[in-house]
């Protein structure tokens, strides 16, 4: 079991989301950082998708009931009892123990994943927490100062005593993620359904630069910049969208969906960010500035490839070294 | 954002072959062609029905008229997708889903009727009238969307008809009957929500432990009783 | 504690050439805690340098417990620096994986011993260290 000790607002249970219900309205949810999520999994043993704490804001501090390996990723910087841990980084802490988690400079969100992960009960498949819906994750509510979370029987995992860690997605995979001359996040998008009826401000969308406004959350993120408008207005049905459609409402700021998306959308929709770059978008802070780059179905793939690779990498190496840690530690 | 906003509505897209576009790199959406109406939700839910079977699909969500295919990984061949999607559509009959009937008892009127009086300005007909017109319809689930266990409903006197909010109500009550353009529903979660309220319902929609956690299916019969009316 | 640097090419050279001008081809010093064997190979100057870990020597150097790539920015740190046992001081790095080595003690440490990205092996030496002052 870990205790909540204290936590800022609207902190989560999250895992790999809950997809398969949008036809009946029930949003996916799920980390903003899959790929960060996935990785804290994999560094304690656990499969990919189970139940981790999605954090947002901060400082965190959870105490440790018994001995327990943990692993934290993504944003924030962590210690065990006053010492700093790594970034991306997985530890066995003792019972009694305390992790403080406090903000970092770069990333919006970190994950803490436990061995055997966060035990609450699935709703239609997932941990994920639903705000919105008030289901899943700790009774559908965020996690509140004296939280005590279960945790599931571990998968018999080989720790090495003194912990591990890997290299970043950004830095193992940099050459994939530039950056802009002006350290603008690129971001990479399709054109979608209605991109053709802004007419002139479609190329605008593209060529200038955006900034996430404050009011963006994981339901969405609304951008700031020089308006775009639709040449002239269009007549929408409502429709099934995915997290990553940037959708223009009448004000001419887009709007991006992220992991808490609405199932249906009726704004005129002028791209949607490919999978490979959500989570980096699910990363950035607010007042983060943001490019979009047109990009193609064949670079979607090659990106989706490797960062399944880089994740395979990680669980068959990270699993081989605690096994050779191991095994010198007997002799 | 709780509900498809429309704010923009003024020409009708009227296409005689259906349109497919993108959503990011894995999700197709197919736009039926023609009016906005049962024959085309029909072939939709047909369609539905064939591209769920699709091994490489993972999600099909029908929506008003059109279908988002969502797929498993970023198709190698996307031309080829399009086509497959064409083809089906071209294929799809239009099925008649033999779906339930739901009786949802309403209390018209009242205080969570917050826009009844807004709609009697703008169609010009007395309370009673309107709630006359809303309980003697009868409505087809179109599809279900925007807010767990949400049905667009299909149906509605076009009497009846009025725009969704500009500025959405900050916190609307779940249960609220409501009417967003030609369509009418009930709301599902309590919070911001661009509909128009005319009643209150008490019938649970939605309920995430459930085997089957929406009441509502595509294809439904839904009718309104008036439990009580209080105008 | 002897302030000679046993890594520099010039002192190696320096000492190589006295011992040949001796006549002798090698010599072991022992000081401290710490073991330098140093041979002289043949006729040329070249030397080679071992620092063994033997029982006196393991508790000034902090050595690699496996193999791995040297990898220093993870742990950015200037030396030398005062750690707590259990610090980390770099990792070893294996395709994406990375190993922390740690202090085994509280101690000073004084010099890295390979450079950054290096290809190291188990044994190899990474740090010396010293006791408190």
């Amino acid at each position: 079991m870990i205790e909540i000790v204290d936590t800022g607002p609207l902190n989560t249970i999250q895992d790999l989301g809950r997809p398969g219900y949008r036809d009946i309205g029930v949003t996916v949810s799920g980390a903003m950082d899959p790929l960060a999520l996935t990785i804290a999994n994999l560094l304690v043993g656990n499969d990919a998708g189970a139940a981790a704490v999605e954090l947002q804001t901060f400082p965190v501090r959870i105490r440790f009931q018994q001995r327990t390996a943990f692993a934290v990723t993504g944003g924030g910087s962590a210690m065990l009892d006053g010492e700093t841990l790594p970034p991306w980084w997985m530890q066995i802490a003792a019972a009694g123990q305390i992790l403080e988690i406090l903000p970092s400079k770069t990333s919006a969100r970190a994950y803490v994943a436990f061995e055997g992960g966060v035990d609450v009960a699935p709703v239609m498949g997932s941990r994920s927490t639903s705000l919105r819906g008030a289901f899943g994750g700790n009774d559908g509510s965020a996690l509140r100062k004296g939280d005590v979370l279960q945790l599931g029987s571990p998968a018999s995992g080989v720790f090495p005593a003194g912990g591990f860690g890997v290299v970043p997605p950004l830095r193992e995979m940099a050459s994939l993620f530039p950056k802009a001359e002006n350290g603008a996040l690129l971001i990479r998008a399709l054109p979608a359904g209605e991109h053709d009826l802004f007419g002139a401000d479609a190329e605008r969308f593209w060529a200038e630069d955006w900034k996430i406004s404050a009011q963006s959350d994981r339901t969405g993120y609304r951008l700031s910049g020089n308006p775009i408008r639709l040449t002239e207005p269009v007549e929408m049905r409502s429709h099934g969208i995915v997290a990553g459609v940037v959708q223009v409402p009448p004000g001419g700021e887009p709007i991006v969906q992220m992991s808490d998306a609405n199932t249906a959308g009726g704004y005129p929709k002028i791209a949607g960010i490919i999978e490979a770059d959500l989570w980096r978008l699910g990363q950035a802070r607010i007042g983060t500035r943001l490019r979009f780059v047109r990009a193609s179905h064949a670079e979607a793939r090659m990106l989706d490839q490797a960062i399944a690779a880089y994740i395979g990498d990680v669980e068959i190496t990270a699993r081989q070294v605690g096994r050779a840690l191991k095994a010198m530690a007997g002799r | 954002m709780s509900h498809a906003v429309r704010s923009l509505a003024s020409r009708p897209l009227i296409r005689s072959r259906p349109k497919i576009s993108a959503i990011g790199a894995r999700a197709f959406l197919l736009d039926a062609p023609g009016e906005f109406d049962l024959a085309a939700q029909r072939r939709i839910w047909a369609l539905t029905q064939t591209v769920r079977q699709w091994p490489d699909v993972i999600e099909t969500v029908p929506g008003m008229t059109n279908l988002l295919a969502v797929f498993k990984a970023v198709p190698e061949d996307p031309d080829s997708v399009i086509s497959r999607l064409l083809d089906a559509w071209e294929r799809a009959e239009s099925i008649d889903i033999k779906g339930k009937t739901i009786d949802i008892p309403v209390h018209y009127g009242g205080a969570h009727a917050t826009d009844l009086a807004a709609l009697c300005d703008l169609c010009s007909l007395s309370d009673r009238e309107v709630v006359r017109l809303h309980h003697q319809g009868t409505y087809t689930v179109f599809a279900l969307g925007s807010a767990p266990g949400f049905g667009y409903l299909h149906g509605l006197d076009p009497r009846l008809h009025m725009p969704r909010k500009t500025v959405p109500s900050l916190r609307m009550e779940k249960g609220c009957v409501t009417i967003g353009g030609m369509q009418t529903g009930v709301a599902v979660l309590t919070g911001p929500n661009g509909w128009n309220s005319i009643g209150f319902a008490d019938l649970p929609m939605f309920d995430p432990a459930a085997e089957v956690p929406a009441l509502m299916a595509p294809g439904d019969i839904v009718r309104f009783l008036p439990e009580r009316i209080e105008l | 504690m002897s302030k000679l640097d046993f890594t520099d090419p010039a002192l190696l050279d320096a000492l190589a050439a006295a011992l040949t001008a001796a006549g002798v081809d090698g010599i072991e010093i022992e000081q401290s805690s710490r073991r330098l064997r140093l041979v002289v190979e043949g006729k040329s100057t070249r030397a080679t340098m071992r620092l063994e870990a033997g029982p006196a020597s393991a508790a000034n150097i902090i050595t690699a417990l496996m193999a791995g790539i040297f990898d220093l920015e993870t742990i950015p740190s200037e030396l030398p620096r005062t750690v707590r046992a259990g610090d980390i001081l770099a990792c070893l790095r294996v395709g994406p994986v990375l190993v922390p080595v740690r202090a085994s003690r509280a101690c000073m440490v004084t010099r890295c011993l390979v450079d950054r990205q290096a290809l190291v092996g188990f044994g190899d030496p990474l740090f010396d260290i010293e006791a408190h002052p």
